[in-house]
């Protein structure tokens, strides 16, 4: 069977577990069968990518696809994965759309992956927003009544990337869109403007958090389209989630508390979980009462 | 008996939009279980003739809270801004209340349900201005580097109303809760907080918002225990415009999954031809439909 969309992924060999339970995460779902799973190797061992190749369609080594000094990298390969996401098309070609997830993130509702295939047609760039009553709001630095130091996540991130003041005040109050989980189809235009605004803050600022603020600046400067999703569809506020004992799921904290469709550890307050998979988290129950559970998932 | 009851108000000029706003309602049969209060802030007798025979009470709106008349300036409708916050003193019998503003209607009962099961347990069930598809989560006035002036509406308006900095900075981005549609029960210690912000903003500041700003303060500053609810529960269209889903014959939200919107809310007006779609019927915008077409339509009720 040819598959037309493909969800991929990366990791070096210490994100190994939490690649493998996303893989897991996926396969379990029975609509899977119609769509690739691809692995951009980051620095994995020869052991783990032969777990891993008997059950993903392809495997490949990732490049610098953009060149990087030795002395912004500091040996850390795990960094290319910023970089090759905007490049999927070129790693691997045969498919029609592509759904990137990173890897210590979890598919808990195979809702989300039908909604993030959807959202790319018509070349959109489909993708989900911290704007969301779950999360909190901008940063600032209070100086004197009402003046204020801006520190939101576009405006800190646009500057630190060589961006013009311009545009780091034109992004700043945008709603942050986050580069762990997108689709794009491959003919959009969004590739190519990407990675000339990629080059341009790898030039000019720091690897980390380029990706993600050369994609944001893509979209609300470059004015590409968009399909905005529901913050269930890339969900980072870990803390915040609820559990549905009678379901088993994990659901977001508000009303309908709505099945989250993926769960994304990123984020420093996230160290915990993602280096440790037996760790237990707290979290409140659709009944108020409060559990400890793994928010990891469970392959085993 | 009911124990529900969906309150709103309106004067004689936007008394069209509350008999949509009431047809809204009762176009569901769920409706039956439910009163339907109105709060007279200045509608003519007739009017009021023809709303007793579509809703269970009708009450002369007051001035719950004492404002002086240079405030007020004759505009009587402004008592919408303070009743709200008394509405189990104007009805007593009931046990839950959902406000809906009269330029606002119910697209979907679903939303209904939720503002009645949101507001269990003494909570506030509300809806933040803030989700998929909103552009700008704050404003400013930049002036040097990363040096700005905050002008976000909630920083704005406490700081008129004298509401101290400590305070107002909790505000400042805090995503604006609009007051147009919330629903709270009646033991609900939710209302002493409000009532009391409401004393302090109308105090300091003008009366239109103060209402609004009020519970900001009670949601963020006194942290009362609340339920945010989804965008479509109270979509204000000057916000984002909705999509229209014709196969379906109804409005949806503009991106994806395209949730049906709940409750339409005319908030700040749409305006066309310096013509508010609120207070003229006639006036219809282009509209996306799911398949990417754009037609002309009304966004009032049963247009």
């Amino acid at each position: 069977m040819i598959k037309k969309n493909v969800i991929i992924s990366l990791a070096d060999s210490n994100y190994f577990e939490l690649l493998n339970e996303l893989v897991d995460s996926i396969k379990r779902f029975k609509q899977s069968e119609t769509t690739a799973i691809c692995i951009l190797d980051g620095g994995l061992t020869d052991e783990q990518k032969k777990i891993l190749a008997s059950k993903v369609d392809e495997i490949k080594s990732s490049e610098w696809d953009i060149k990087i000094s030795q002395f912004k990298t500091m040996g850390k390969k795990w960094l290319k994965s910023l970089i090759t996401r905007a490049f999927l098309t070129e790693y691997f070609p045969n498919y029609e759309k592509y759904l990137w997830i990173d890897a210590d993130a979890w598919v808990n509702s195979w809702e989300a992956i039908e909604l993030y295939f959807r959202g790319c047609e018509n070349n959109k760039l489909c993708i989900s927003t911290n704007a969301d009553r779950a999360y909190g709001g901008t940063r600032v630095n209070w100086v004197l009544g009402s003046f204020a130091r801006i520190k939101s996540q576009n405006y800190k991130h646009a500057k630190a990337s060589g961006f013009s003041e311009k545009i780091a005040r034109e992004v700043a109050f945008k709603p942050h869109l986050n580069a762990g989980v997108f689709s794009l189809a491959a003919n959009a235009p969004h590739w190519k403007m990407w990675r000339k605004n990629l080059e341009f803050s790898l030039k000019s600022g720091k690897v980390w958090g380029s990706d993600q603020i050369a994609l944001n600046i893509t979209i609300y400067h470059d004015n590409l389209p968009v399909e905005i999703l529901p913050a269930y569809c890339n969900w980072t506020h870990v803390g915040g989630m609820k559990y549905d004992e009678e379901k088993k799921t994990f659901v977001e904290p508000y009303l309908p508390n709505h099945e989250i469709g993926i769960i994304h550890f990123a984020g420093k307050h996230n160290d915990e979980i993602r280096n440790n998979k037996n760790v237990l988290s707290k979290i409140e129950c659709l009944d108020g009462k409060i559990i400890e559970t793994k928010l990891r998932f469970n392959n085993e | 008996m009911k124990k529900n009851a969906i309150i709103s108000l309106a004067d004689s000029n936007y008394f069209p939009l509350l008999e949509e706003l009431i047809e809204s309602i009762k176009s569901f049969k769920e409706s039956n279980d439910i009163a339907i209060c109105i709060l007279d802030a200045g509608l003519t007798k007739e009017q009021k003739e023809k709303l007793s025979k579509n809703v269970d009470e009708i009450k002369l709106a007051k001035w719950d809270i004492e404002v002086p008349e240079n405030k007020i300036k004759g505009r009587e409708w402004l008592k919408s801004q303070v009743s709200r916050a008394f509405l189990p003193n104007y009805f007593p019998s009931y046990d839950k209340y959902l406000w809906i503003d009269c330029d606002a209607w119910v697209n979907d009962w679903k939303a209904i349900e939720i503002y009645f099961k949101a507001c269990d347990d003494g909570k506030l069930g509300i809806t933040q201005t803030i989700g998929p598809g909103y552009k700008i989560t704050s404003r400013v006035n930049w002036i040097i580097g990363k040096l700005a002036i905050i002008k976000s509406q909630n920083f704005k308006h406490a700081v008129k109303s004298n509401i101290s900095y400590a305070k107002a900075r909790k505000l400042a981005f805090a995503p604006h809760i609009n007051i147009g549609v919330f629903s709270l029960e009646k033991n609900s210690t939710s209302w002493n907080s409000w009532q009391k912000n409401l004393e302090q903003t109308l105090k300091g500041g003008d009366i239109f918002g103060s209402e609004q700003l009020a519970m900001n303060m009670s949601v963020y500053i006194d942290n009362i225990e609340t339920e945010f609810l989804p965008l479509n529960c109270n979509w204000i269209t000057s916000n984002l415009l909705p999509k229209f889903d014709e196969e379906n014959s109804t409005f949806v939200e503009p991106y994806l999954p395209n949730y049906k919107i709940g409750i339409m809310h005319l908030a700040a007006g749409i305006w066309k031809d310096k013509k508010d779609m609120r207070l003229n019927k006639e006036i219809t915008i282009d509209i996306k439909t799911l398949d990417g077409k754009t037609i002309s339509k009304s966004l009032r009720f049963n247009n």
